[in-house]
């Protein structure tokens, strides 16, 4: 069984056009100006159980609407979804019990009580066994390194201790597939990287499917193997990452590290970047530039210590399928 | 055949075992409401302030109408007891939290759509949610108003069993409040703001429900068609009881209180099902 599997989802929303002009508002109630809208136009994925997934799109791309069917709190137009064998929609109070959802910037802490508070409540709600409560509860403590502060009130949390506290909520009731929604949104480096190697170590040690929407690439290249873009409610690219890098964009960048001060540096092609007068880097377009007879000119011609060949930053592959897309629409 | 109970009597457990976790859970949030009312104490402070003043010059004015009347009792009511009844429905109408204007942000901001992705009732949620706010605030109304009510009038009699039934009255009468006050916030789906309503049902509750003048003290005429709506159920009959004692027209309050308990909690079911069919047809 998968985890997720989505054939030909499709929803599309009535919005009201209001009217401008005096009269606008009174012409709106006799006869409003309807606007149909295609949030989600043919998705079809499959999940399956334990794989790391990026769901990632510009904004209004239709993630959020994707997310809240396959969370059961919208119904499709039309295509079929199913979560763990359930459909969303028709059975979300069973399917509460075996995923959970972290927003970003929804908590599910409550405010003015400890993280300790709101862990024995979520054990309420989900129905633990105090016996498998007791023991999970110190596990998820001891991973997420929340000790220190699981009996302050969450308002006096620091916004990286409060997402800990809300990525191990999360995990409490050993959910099997959970969605994140941003869940690094607003957290310092550290923090983000604290956030994203938990989430790693759950998924390695309860194969958890992970299901990540974020607009920071770190999040996507740090935690998952796999993206799913989507742009105007279509899938556009789902592939894994490393090939995604590897092949959205034909842009390699060259380091180089000099044994001496290099203060003019010209190459037959590529755009150069210089930090300083001992390093360069050179991004060419691979299609067009071979790699090859552009380093053996700058290593006949410099003297080169070090040279690094790098892929493109995640954020330009994605920045670059989000045009295409674009373009093509 | 003992196979047969046997397997019958687990499977009983099972379900009472179900049934007990899954109303247990309720319980919980309650107390977590109830304990997150506890960092509130400068604003439990400021109400007590003003339920000093409020019973203060509510004595004031009925020591000066007994006094104007030459009467020892006024709607059945000694001026003791008056006042008593005054602090009883000031508590009850004092305890009310917010919460209108709380469902209707969770709507306007989308997060009831979040709450539906948990394992419970959302009309239990909040119900949990309320009761636990609203019992602290109720209970610290009391602690606070009783004191006062002895400082200013001193004790009155009161029948153990007609307060045990006032108890129970008055919280059928928060299931009738919580009930409404969710079904005028739950309108924020189809309006743009729920405020006038819950403006408008709230100065309801105050004239018609009691709270400043018990409504045997209203025109006749208004005082017997007020007597078939609820707002008297959630103020004036707990009040009334508890000071008076007087279980004449329990029988038909009682009938009162099941009738309108079912009908708003079946309006507040109707509303949320076709609320949360809108949520999930349009996303809110």
């Amino acid at each position: 069984m998968r985890a997720i599997e989505v054939e030909n989802l499709r929803r599309d929303f009535r919005l009201r056009v209001p009217r401008t002009g005096g009269l606008g508002p009174f012409a709106d109630v006799v006869r409003p100006r309807i606007r149909a809208v295609t949030a989600v136009d043919g998705v079809s994925l499959a999940i399956d159980p334990g794989e790391l997934v990026a769901f990632l799109g510009p904004n209004g791309a239709g993630k959020s609407t994707t997310i809240k069917i396959l969370t059961g709190i919208l119904h499709p137009t039309s295509g079929r979804a199913e979560v763990l064998g359930l459909t969303p929609w028709r059975d979300r109070g069973r399917l509460a019990y075996r995923i959970a959802a972290v927003f970003g910037q929804r908590s599910q802490l409550w405010y003015h009580l400890p993280p300790r508070d709101t862990f024995d409540l979520l054990a309420r709600i989900y129905e633990l066994d105090p016996a498998r409560y007791r023991p999970r509860i110190s596990d998820l403590i001891a991973r997420f390194e929340i000790g220190p502060y699981l009996d302050t009130p969450v308002r006096r949390l620091s916004l990286g201790e409060r997402m800990r506290c809300e990525v191990a909520a999360a995990f409490l009731h050993r959910p099997e597939v959970i969605f994140l929604d941003e869940p690094t949104i607003g957290l310092d480096v550290i923090a983000r990287q604290r956030i994203r190697n938990l989430i790693r170590e759950v998924n390695r040690d309860e194969g958890t499917t992970v299901f990540l929407t974020s607009h920071d690439t770190g999040d996507v290249e740090h935690v998952c193997r796999r993206a799913i873009i989507v742009n105007h409610g279509r899938i556009v690219v789902d592939a894994p990452i490393a090939r995604l890098k590897r092949d959205a964009l034909q842009n390699r960048v060259i380091r180089l590290t000099f044994a001496t001060p290099v203060d003019d540096l010209t190459v037959l092609h590529g755009e150069v970047r210089r930090p300083d007068s001992y390093s360069a880097s050179i991004e060419l377009d691979v299609a067009r530039s071979p790699i090859d007879r552009t380093i053996a000119d700058v290593v006949t011609r410099y003297p080169v210590q070090d040279i690094a060949i790098e892929e493109p930053p995640l954020e330009r592959v994605i920045a670059a399928i989000y045009q295409r897309s674009r373009d093509a629409a | 055949m003992r196979a047969f109970d046997l397997v019958g009597a687990g499977t009983l457990v099972r379900s009472l075992a179900r049934w007990s976790r899954g109303v247990g859970k309720y319980g919980a949030i309650a107390r977590a409401s109830l304990a997150t009312q506890a960092v509130y104490l400068g604003e439990v402070a400021a109400r007590t302030l003003f339920l000093a003043m409020i019973l203060f010059i509510f004595l004031s004015l009925w020591q000066v109408t007994y006094a104007a009347l030459g009467a020892t009792a006024i709607a059945g009511l000694s001026l003791g007891q008056m006042v008593w009844y005054l602090l009883m429905t000031e508590v009850i109408v004092i305890s009310r939290p917010r919460f209108t204007r709380e469902i209707d942000a969770e709507v306007r901001s989308g997060d009831i759509a979040y709450q539906l992705t948990r394992p419970y009732s959302y009309v239990g949620y909040r119900l949990g949610h309320h009761l636990g706010d609203r019992l602290l605030r109720l209970g610290l109304g009391f602690a606070t108003g009783v004191p006062l009510a002895l400082l200013y009038v001193g004790p009155i009699a009161i029948d153990p069993v007609a307060a045990a039934i006032a108890l129970a009255v008055l919280a059928c009468g928060l299931l009738i409040d919580f009930a409404i006050s969710m079904a005028i916030g739950l309108c924020a789906f189809w309006v743009e703001d729920t405020a006038p309503f819950s403006l408008l049902y709230d100065r309801l509750l105050m004239l018609l429900g009691g709270l400043i003048l018990p409504i045997d003290l209203f025109p006749e005429l208004v005082a017997r068609v007020v007597a078939y709506l609820p707002f008297p159920l959630l103020l004036y009959a707990p009040a009334r009881l508890i000071v008076t004692g007087d279980l004449g027209s329990i029988g038909t309050m009682s009938v009162q209180l099941v009738v309108t308990a079912t009908v708003a909690l079946w309006v507040l079911g109707v509303l949320f099902a076709v609320a949360t069919r809108r949520l999930v047809a349009n996303g809110g």
